[in-house]
């Protein structure tokens, strides 16, 4: 068996070809239901975006898996096939796992640690498992990639810095006065930035928020929204000195406030600190508003700047997200090979206990007179041996499993305890499966070159699954 | 023991500078884990004073450092598991460390002698070394409220402008600390006073070490005042707040150092 991904996005095709794939409700649907009736499709997810469709399969054979998946998408976008196999990517393996997880912590996404991705990515893990088509390895692999997602998000503050013009002046703000619940803040202009601005400062929480703009009913109708005052752009200056943040975008030519009314408003204030945030090209504010002591004014080019190093913030993040993937790879490589190991226990746990039971049979026979709590203590301690007996083999055999990747010890364990090993491949499926003659020549040639390239690489042992 | 807490402290502190700069969980991990250790070396370095001395190593003045610095390991532990800071841990340890650095220089040099009313004693010394841990704690978040002015200020945007909290949320807790630390001064000279008059049989006010004690709170004093006048912190008084501090070392290093009182007296 194969974890595969066939995908299409932003580094591999144009929007074009991009929104030819992306699908709607029903067309998801029939897909999934599609892959559900293959043959060649044992469990599969889509995941489908404005800026990625891609579809995580489990196969059989790597080969007709990736040619059952490229007609699915050539019959999708309705062109020629070889112009689908160049806009696409087809990932197998822990690739195909690593990138599940790179998807839903963001890392893949036009901008580095946005946050959408994992729910569109829960949410199509939770169509496709109300579909019927995952099953138990899928259920566990999108759990752990949600895991990974989740663990990105709260652990690390790779979705936390902004990189919009608007929102990185609302950073700035939040850097000189933290908690927002006893500040004043005024925004000057109801244009689209002005409003995406007075959005996120009333997410933040400001006390009372003051939208100043030329036209009232725009203004109005932006304030109804957060709660905000709507004044005219005439009477702006009535309330600077009771603000302490300014953020004007209008996008009006000359200045709507100059060093004049700042150095009055500072006056009435006090001279409390006020930050003045100007994200209009021209310039709304007078830039000699700089030069008066408790002000500090940014324009664009100082937000670029933010917005820069948020980025290379993100950057810095994803090393440390790359590192929770490689522990989520392992922690799934794990589960898989104790999958395997679990039919082989409850074999060993059902001999014990009819070993157990046929004790207890015997001593019953032979020892008539034993009252109802004497074999209820016999029966008690005798489980107790069978448990103390096995526990310690059971553990060693989880840990070598782990240790090799592979299952190569059931088969010496069964011997060793007398199992039926017939009995433990008929509920034991993956190793068999997957060293089965079903591989071709060819996949086992590429198993072989990606085992000798990961030896030399990476010194860890996975799943045979995940090779 | 010492040099245990010492490597631990050191190796643990340039962990935390290399995960500001670039971050990395096991560099991270590792210097946690390294200050854990730092913290019960340092422990068990008072514990065996405490051996030692048959009391609370609280007499000499790399005895109080030592307890200054370990107040100040636990306190951050404490912070950073509850409330995470950005990057207290670090400068407040960075105080921590040179703190450290100094008990242990003067390790052996300070002589012990035992005074009648140790029990009040204790008590203002204890006052005093808890006060002198407040102080560094408000220095710290003084230091921390000049570079993020100044990242504002000069925009710089750099990791430090990122990691460190507002400038709003700085202050608030260099006014708490500063605030604590000026009430067990307080207490301290207090309590110090009252054991001058029963054990000198005189009131210790004309001496180098009060005054020098009386000047480093009043200070602090004109800090609050005007820190709670204008109800927000100015890049200057922040500078007056890191004066303060070396006022303080100045006095807690050397003043006593000169002193009748603070020196090695004869019951």
């Amino acid at each position: 068996m194969h974890i595969v991904v066939l995908g299409m996005n932003h580094k591999t095709a144009s929007v074009e070809l991009r929104e030819r794939v992306s699908l709607s409700q029903d067309a998801l649907e029939r897909l999934l239901a599609d892959l559900r009736d293959s043959r060649t499709v044992m469990e599969s997810v889509v995941l489908s975006t404005c800026n990625r469709t891609e579809l995580y399969a489990l196969v059989n054979s790597i080969r007709a898996g990736q040619d059952y998946l490229l007609t699915r998408f050539t019959g999708m976008i309705c062109l020629d096939r070889s112009v689908v196999e160049s806009s696409t990517y087809f990932i197998q393996g822990e690739q195909a796992v690593a990138h599940a997880m790179r998807v839903a912590s963001g890392l893949d996404s036009v901008v580095v640690g946005e946050t959408q991705i994992l729910g569109q990515m829960r949410n199509a893990f939770q169509i496709a498992f109300e579909a019927g088509n995952t099953g138990a390895m899928f259920n566990r692999l999108f759990r752990e990639v949600i895991h990974v997602g989740k663990r990105a998000q709260s652990e690390t503050t790779i979705g936390q810095n902004p990189v919009s013009v608007s929102y990185a002046a609302v950073q700035l703000a939040n850097k000189f006065f933290g908690d927002m619940s006893g500040r004043k803040a005024l925004v000057v202009g109801a244009g689209h930035m002005g409003e995406l601005a007075l959005q996120h400062l009333h997410a933040l929480g400001f006390k009372q928020l003051y939208v100043a703009n030329r036209t009232m009913a725009r203004a109005q109708s932006v304030a109804q929204a957060v709660g905000a005052i709507a004044i005219d752009l005439a009477n702006v200056t009535d309330v600077l000195s009771d603000v302490d943040v300014v953020l004007s975008a209008t996008g009006a030519p000359g200045y709507t406030l100059v060093a004049k009314d700042i150095a009055k408003a500072l006056k009435a204030r006090k001279h409390q600190p006020m930050v003045l945030l100007d994200i209009a090209v021209p310039r709304d504010l007078d830039p000699e508003i700089a030069n008066l002591p408790g002000v500090y004014l940014y324009d664009v080019d100082d937000l670029d700047g933010v917005i820069e190093a948020n980025i290379q913030e993100r950057e810095r993040q994803s090393v440390v997200v790359e590192s929770m993937i490689r522990e989520s790879v392992e922690a799934f490589s794990n589960w898989l090979t104790e999958q395997e190991v679990v039919p082989l226990i409850a074999a060993l746990r059902a001999k014990g206990e009819s070993i157990q039971q046929q004790v207890m049979e015997s001593l019953a026979r032979k020892l008539p007179n034993l009252t109802e709590r004497d074999r209820k203590v016999l029966n008690k301690h005798t489980m107790s041996i069978v448990n103390q007996l096995l526990r310690d083999p059971i553990q060693n055999m989880k840990e070598l499993a782990m240790a090799s990747g592979d299952a190569e010890y059931i088969s010496l364990f069964a011997q060793l305890f007398g199992v039926d090993e017939a009995a433990i491949a008929s509920q034991s499926s993956m190793a068999a499966r997957h060293l089965s003659a079903e591989a071709t020549f060819v996949e086992l040639f590429q198993r072989m070159r990606g085992e000798a390239r990961r030896m030399t690489e990476d010194n860890r042992v996975l799943h045979p699954v995940l090779r | 023991m010492y040099d245990a807490a010492i490597v631990s402290y050191a190796v643990s502190l340039t962990l935390f500078f290399s995960d500001v700069l670039q971050p990395r969980r096991a560099f991270n991990r590792s210097a946690v884990l390294l200050l854990f250790v730092a913290f019960l070396s340092t422990t068990g370095l008072l514990f065996i004073r405490f051996r030692i001395l048959h009391a609370f190593p609280a007499y000499t003045r790399s005895d109080t450092m030592l307890f200054i610095a370990w107040i100040m390991l636990v306190t951050t532990l404490v912070l950073d598991t509850f409330f995470r800071i950005g990057l207290v841990l670090f400068f407040a340890n960075v105080v921590g460390f040179f703190i450290f650095l100094f008990a242990g220089y003067r390790q052996g040099s300070d002589m012990l002698r035992w005074f009648p009313n140790q029990d009040l004693l204790l008590l203002h010394i204890v006052l005093a070394t808890l006060s002198e841990a407040a102080l560094a704690f408000s220095f710290a978040f003084a230091v921390m409220h000049l570079l993020q002015e100044s990242n504002l200020r000069y925009k710089r945007w750099n990791r430090w402008f990122l990691l460190l909290p507002s400038l709003s949320k700085i202050d608030s807790l260099c006014l708490l600390t500063t605030a604590i630390g000026f009430f067990l001064l307080f207490a301290a000279m207090a309590i110090g006073d009252v054991w001058g008059k029963l054990v000198l049989h005189q009131w210790l006010v004309w001496s180098a070490k009060p005054i020098a004690t009386i000047i480093v709170w009043v200070m602090y004093g004109v800090f609050l005042g005007l820190r709670v006048r204008r109800s927000g912190t100015t890049r200057g008084m922040m500078i007056y707040q890191v004066a303060c501090f070396v006022a303080t070392l100045v006095n807690l290093g050397a003043i006593g150092h000169l002193l009748p009182l603070h020196q090695p007296v004869s019951p």
